[in-house]
C-alpha cells in the first residue's frame, strides 16, 4: 500500500471518531443529556464524516487500486494527489472553526475562511477527478 | 475494468464535480450570510453526492471487483437498465428544481433510484456466489 494512501486511510479514521464523537453529543442534545453545542456544528458533523471519512477513504482506495496509467507512474501524480489530500482537509478543518463562528458571530475574518474552505475543498474534489479520469480504463488491448 | 462500470465510475465522478460545485457555492453563501441560497442548492447537492457520486461509484466498483460467474451471463441489459434509471433519475431532479418544481419529474426522480437499486440486484446477484478453490490433485 503506497505511503499517500496509508496517510488517507488513517486520517480518514480520525476523521471517523470524531465525526461520532460529535453526532453523539448532537443526538445526546436532542435527547435533553447535554446543552449548548451550536445547531450550526450540525452541517460540520455531516461534512466531517461524508467527506472526512467517507470521500477521504474513497479517494485513498481508489489511487491505490485503480487501474494503472504506465509501469513508469502507474498512479500518476503524486504531487497532485498530495495536493489533493492537503486541500481536502485543510477546506474541512477550516470549516469545522468557520462555519459555527459565523452562525454565532459573522464577521470578515469566519467569511473569508469559509470562503478559503469552499475553494480548497471543491479545488481538491475536482483535482482529484482530473487525476482519476485516465484510470477508468478497461484492459490496455481494448479501447475504452 | 469492464465497460458498465467505466461509465458508472464516470458518471460518479462528474456527480463529484457537480455536487462538490454545488457545496463550494453553498458554504460561500454562508459566508454572506445567504441562507436562501443554501436552502435552494441543498437538494440538489444531496442528491448529486448521495445518489450521484456515492451509490454510483458503489456500484460502478462492484461491477468491476466481484468476479463474473458464468451464471451471471445475458445480465448485462439489468446493469444497464440500472446506470440508465439512476441517472434518469438524477437528470430529471436536476430539471425539475432547475425549472422550479414538475410534478411527474419529481415522482419520476423519486421512483428511479429504487427500480435502479432493484435492477442492479439483479444484475450482480449470480455472480455472488461461493466460488470453491480448485482441488489439488497430488501428484
Amino acid at each position: 500500500m503506497p505511503a499517500l494512501t496509508r496517510r488517507y486511510l488513517k486520517t480518514a479514521l480520525l476523521y471517523l471518531i470524531a465525526s461520532l464523537l460529535l453526532g453523539a453529543a448532537l443526538r445526546l442534545q436532542d435527547a435533553g443529556w447535554v446543552a449548548g453545542i451550536p445547531g450550526s456544528l450540525h452541517a460540520v458533523y455531516y461534512h466531517l464524516f461524508t467527506v472526512g471519512w467517507l470521500t477521504q477513504l474513497i479517494f485513498g482506495i481508489a489511487w491505490w487500486m485503480f487501474p494503472t496509467l504506465s509501469k513508469e507512474r502507474p498512479r500518476g501524480s503524486e504531487r497532485t494527489a498530495a495536493g489533493v489530500y492537503f486541500g481536502l482537509n485543510a477546506g474541512l478543518l477550516l470549516r469545522t472553526v468557520a462555519e459555527p463562528l459565523q452562525a454565532t458571530r459573522p464577521g470578515p475574518w469566519p467569511a473569508a475562511l469559509l470562503v478559503l474552505s469552499a475553494v480548497l475543498q471543491t479545488g481538491a474534489a475536482w483535482a482529484f477527478t482530473a487525476l482519476i479520469w485516465p484510470r477508468v480504463r478497461g484492459p490496455r488491448s481494448q479501447a475504452s | 475494468m469492464p465497460r458498465l462500470a467505466r461509465w458508472l465510475v464516470r458518471a460518479a465522478l462528474l456527480y463529484l464535480v457537480l455536487g462538490t460545485a454545488a457545496g463550494g457555492v453553498m458554504l460561500s453563501a454562508k459566508a454572506f450570510t445567504r441562507y436562501d441560497v443554501v436552502g435552494g442548492w441543498l437538494p440538489l447537492h444531496l442528491a448529486w453526492i448521495l445518489e450521484g457520486w456515492m451509490v454510483q461509484l458503489a456500484l460502478g466498483v462492484a461491477c468491476w471487483i466481484v468476479p463474473f460467474r458464468q451464471a451471471s451471463a445475458g445480465r448485462a441489459p439489468l446493469g444497464w437498465a440500472a446506470y440508465a434509471l439512476l441517472n434518469g433519475g438524477l437528470l430529471a431532479f436536476t430539471i425539475s428544481r432547475a425549472v422550479g418544481r414538475i410534478a411527474w419529474l419529481e415522482a419520476a426522480a423519486a421512483v428511479a433510484p429504487l427500480l435502479a437499486a432493484v435492477a442492479f440486484a439483479g444484475f450482480l446477484w449470480p455472480r455472488l456466489v461461493f466460488q470453491p478453490p480448485p482441488i489439488e490433485v497430488s501428484k
